[in-house]
Order: C-alpha cells, then sequence, then structure tokens
C-alpha cells in the first residue's frame, strides 16, 4: 500500500523532471532559431501581429479598469486620513512593480499562450509539422522559434502599456473625478518611484514572465497529443502552468529585488 | 487573415505604442527627469543616530532638493554613523560652518537631511566633512524624556482607590494613572453601576505615593491626539490624605470630540441666533 503511494509519487516526480528536461532542451534548439529571424524578418513580424497586436484590446482594457478601480478604493481608504496626496506614488509602484507585469502576463497566457498551444497542437494533430520535416524544413527553427521571440518581445511592450494606462485610468478617476491635486498626483510619483530599482526591475520581470509563459505555450503545443483531447488539455495546461509560474515567479523575484 | 500591410503597420503601431509607454514611464512616472544620476560632488556628516535615514534620502536646503545620500556607513571606532552625500553642482557655495539635521517631513513623512546654511563666506569643498550636525530625534526618546516613564508599576505594591465618572471615553483596563505627569498607578478594573449609571474605577497607585489628598480631583485624558486615554490626578490643599480603598470625589469624565464640538456648534447657533434678535 505504501509501496505503491511512493512508488506514485517517484514516477510523478521522474515524469516532471523528464518533461521540464525536454522542455529545455527544447527551448535551446528553437533559441538556435533565432538567427534565422534576422534573414526572413516577416515570420517575426506575422507572430507579433497574433501575440501581440491581438492581445492589445485586452490588455488595454484591462489596464484602464484596473488603474479606475486602484484610484478608486485607494481614494476612499486614503481620504480618511487626509493623505489622498499619496495616491498617485501608491498606485504607480503597485503597478510598475507588481500589478503591470503579472496581470498582463496572466492576461498574456489566457489569449495569447493558449492561441499558441491550440496553434502548434493542431499544426501536430494535422501533421503539419511532419511535412515541414519531411521538407528538411526543421519546425523548431520555422516554426516555434519566431512565436517564441515575438512572446518574448511582446510581454514587456505589453506590460509597460499596461502599466501606463492604467496610471492614465487611476488619474482620470482620482483627478478628474474625485479631485487630487493634479500637481501633487505626479510630483509624489516622480519623488517617490524610482527609474531603475522600480520601472527597469518591472521590465525585468515582464521579460522574464514573457519568456516563462510563451515556452510553456510553445512547448505544451509542441509535446501535445495529437488528437481533439490532446490538444484541448494542452491549452488548459498552458494556462495553469503559466499562471502558476507567474505567481511563484513573481514572489522569487520580487524577494530578490525589493527584499533588501 | 488580414493582408500584409495591414498586419506591418498593426505591428508598426504595436511597437510604437510599447515604446510610448516606457518612455512614459521613465520620464512621467519615475524620476528621471528631476535629479541627473552623474553629476554632482559629494560631501560628509557625521550623526550620532541617523534614525530612519536611507541611501537616496533627499537632501534640503530651505526645503529644496539640493542632493541625496550616497552612502551610509558605521565608523565602529567613534560610534558615529557616517553620511556621505551627493550634492548637486550648481548647488557649490554652501558655507563651512552650516549645520546638518536630520528633520522629517511632516507627522509621519520621510526623513530627509536638511542643511542650514551659516554665515561663513568660506564655502564647502567636495570631500569635505559638515562638521556640524544634530542627530534625529527619536520619538520614544523624546516621549521617554517628555513623560519621565518609570516603567510599568508592579500590581502587587500599592493601595487601591475608586472613582466614579459619567463617561470614562475608550478608558481600557491598564491605563495609566499620572500625578504631574509622572505614572503613579494603573487601572485595575472597570465596572458599570446600572443603578446610578456611572462607571466605576478602581485604580491601583504606587505605594511610594501614599499622600494624595482627599480633595483631589480625577480627570479623564488623552495622551495625544491620537494616543490612549489615562487618568489626570489633581491634587488638593487639604492634609488629610486618601486611605486605601477610599473614593475620589472628584471627577471630571472623558470629554468626547462628538459632544464637544456638537456643544461648541450649539454655541454659535445661539450666538448667532440671539446676534439677529
Amino acid at each position: 500500500m505504501i509501496a505503491d503511494r511512493l512508488q506514485a509519487l517517484g514516477s510523478l516526480v521522474i515524469d516532471s523532471l523528464r518533461r521540464f528536461g525536454q522542455a529545455t532542451l527544447f527551448l535551446m534548439r528553437a533559441l538556435g532559431g533565432f538567427t534565422d529571424m534576422l534573414r526572413k524578418p516577416h515570420l517575426l513580424v506575422d507572430q507579433l501581429y497574433s501575440v501581440g497586436v491581438l492581445s492589445l484590446a485586452i490588455i488595454l482594457m484591462s489596464g484602464l479598469s484596473v488603474g479606475m478601480v486602484l484610484g478608486l478604493q485607494m481614494y476612499n481608504t486614503l481620504v480618511d486620513f487626509g493623505t489622498e496626496d499619496s495616491l498617485g506614488p501608491a498606485v504607480a509602484l503597485s503597478l510598475v512593480r507588481e500589478l503591470g507585469p503579472v496581470l498582463t502576463a496572466l492576461l498574456f497566457a489566457g489569449r495569447a499562450g493558449s492561441a499558441l498551444t491550440a496553434e502548434i497542437g493542431l499544426m501536430k494533430a494535422t501533421e503539419q509539422l511532419a511535412v515541414l520535416e519531411m521538407m528538411a524544413v526543421d519546425p523548431l527553427r520555422r516554426v516555434i522559434a519566431p512565436r517564441l521571440l515575438a512572446g518574448i518581445l511582446s510581454m514587456p511592450l505589453l506590460a509597460a502599456m499596461f502599466s501606463a494606462i492604467a496610471i492614465l485610468g487611476s488619474y482620470l478617476v482620482a483627478v478628474q473625478m474625485l479631485g487630487v491635486d493634479e500637481g501633487a498626483f505626479w510630483s509624489q510619483m516622480q519623488a517617490k518611484v524610482d527609474l531603475y530599482e522600480d520601472v527597469y526591475n518591472g521590465i525585468i520581470k515582464s521579460v522574464v514572465f514573457g519568456i516563462v509563459v510563451t515556452w510553456i505555450a510553445v512547448f505544451e503545443g509542441y509535446d501535445a497529443t495529437p488528437t481533439t483531447e490532446g490538444v484541448s488539455r494542452a491549452t488548459t495546461r498552458t494556462v495553469v502552468y503559466s499562471a502558476f509560474a507567474v505567481l511563484l515567479l513573481d514572489f522569487m523575484l520580487t524577494a530578490l529585488m525589493f527584499g533588501d | 487573415m488580414a493582408s500584409r500591410r495591414s498586419i506591418e503597420i498593426g505591428v508598426g503601431i504595436f511597437v510604437v505604442l510599447g515604446l510610448a509607454a516606457l518612455f512614459m514611464l521613465a520620464m512621467r512616472v519615475s524620476n528621471l527627469s528631476s535629479v541627473g544620476g552623474g553629476g554632482g560632488y559629494e560631501l560628509t556628516a557625521r550623526f550620532k543616530d541617523i534614525g530612519g535615514l536611507k541611501v537616496r534620502s533627499p537632501v534640503r536646503m530651505g526645503g529644496v532638493l539640493i542632493g541625496r545620500v550616497k552612502r551610509i556607513a558605521y565608523d565602529s571606532r567613534r560610534y558615529e554613523a557616517v553620511v556621505t552625500l551627493t550634492i548637486e553642482d550648481r548647488y557649490r557655495n554652501i558655507p563651512r560652518d552650516s549645520h546638518a539635521n536630520i528633520n522629517t517631513s511632516g507627522l509621519l513623512g520621510e526623513q530627509y537631511l536638511g542643511i542650514v546654511p551659516g554665515k561663513s563666506r568660506d564655502y564647502l569643498k567636495p570631500g569635505e566633512r559638515i562638521l556640524r550636525t544634530r542627530s534625529a530625534v527619536v520619538l520614544e526618546q523624546m516621549l521617554g524624556k517628555l513623560l519621565r516613564l518609570e516603567g510599568s508599576v508592579p500590581a502587587a505594591e500599592g493601595y487601591e482607590l475608586v472613582a466614579r465618572f459619567d463617561n470614562i471615553g475608550s478608558l481600557a483596563n491598564g491605563a495609566p494613572v499620572k500625578m504631574g505627569g509622572v505614572r503613579i498607578g494603573q487601572v485595575t478594573a472597570i465596572e458599570y453601576d446600572r443603578e446610578r449609571f456611572e462607571a466605576i474605577v478602581r485604580m491601583r497607585i504606587d505605594k511610594r505615593y501614599n499622600n494624595i489628598p482627599v480633595d483631589t480631583s480625577a480627570k479623564i485624558f488623552s495622551a495625544n491626539l491620537l494616543g490612549n486615554q489615562y487618568i489626570s490626578l489633581e491634587p488638593g490643599g487639604d492634609e488629610k490624605v486618601l486611605k486605601p480603598g477610599d473614593r475620589i470625589r472628584l471627577t471630571q469624565s472623558a470629554l468626547v470630540l462628538e459632544v464637544l464640538i456638537g456643544q461648541m456648534l450649539l454655541n454659535k447657533t445661539q450666538e448667532g441666533a440671539g446676534g439677529k434678535k
């Protein structure tokens, strides 16, 4: 009985390690394909369009609403202490350091990551990947590498847009509607938010999240069981694993960057 | 699928928007535009206690930001904190006899290093030390001096007094009992007299203070605007002293802010009404 349990646990660990190893080798081979993009930039442009541009709407809408809600709620708390002037820095810091990169990564996993997994999984199910190999074209260089690079490049840009539009949203609510002083809003923000400490670290976070989410998405697609059910499972796994990875990494990165 | 041209336009817009957002975060949200990182010269100052001063804390003269704290080290031989400041090159003319103080902006704000210029025509050169400094005021030390706290009074050694109040405000068990600002005991029990609609407060007074006159009055005060409430005893002139278990007859209840403001407003309106007549 106990031996069975232990065996189940052991096989789970070994399986996870094997998958992680496969995923790492897969990433290394795909990274080798990045140089091809210099010769065929249109491959990258197409993927930037489907990964980045098509995610714009959801990122901007979510950013705006998150910013407006943050502004409103912080105002309600801060006004009790007469410190609504520090609303600007509070909103900006929480967005630039945490909410911007993390929420963008979660939305990105849901919007672009799942689409990547489904697309690659279906390519595998309909044997398009096998056909590429028959034509002596490495699918890792031709299909995976551009998607990976597009994800890594898009994430920081999307996160920056999320933070920027969220700050504008909180500005709209706090300054235009609730009457926080405009000068105090911006000047306190500039006094408290540090370019290197806060903005750069936020960008580093979003780059890391971009790598991890896109990596999970393309690997799950490439590794999917080539059936309808397999693709649907892989898509679900992409979103779940990405969310876990992003939240866990966010804690670790925050501890490293701001933990003093 | 959209046409080649619209894909490329879309990607172009995407990249431009992304870069614009990064630019906004750098210029509008963070402090890149206000203080440049590179320029400036260094000064040092030594303090006994720097309180909550940190690296990158502001350095102000006349309230204007003229630099930032660059480095904080501790001299373990002289038991002093050594603070290195970077001052912007524009502000070269800081007199040699200037004072460096550690101040707090606002009641709850962050600490900064304030420079009060002296009268000397001789200016501090890069790398030199500001000789006159005043350390941070640590709130606990200041309060300690103010209240001359002597630690808590042991409950066992002492005697009990009783007082009745109409309203005890937010007085709690364990609240201090003070005379002349000095802590002489603490509240041990609070009950409510259901027949006379009064609060009965029992307090234990340190046995050293056994000469409290019988016509002493007990008042409920607040330590400060936000602080805890305590009982203040104001001694009378009688020669007879209170014995253990006695009751303090003269009491003044806690001032409830709302009631106080209500009275003020009421007086105002009455005066206003009187003026019209």
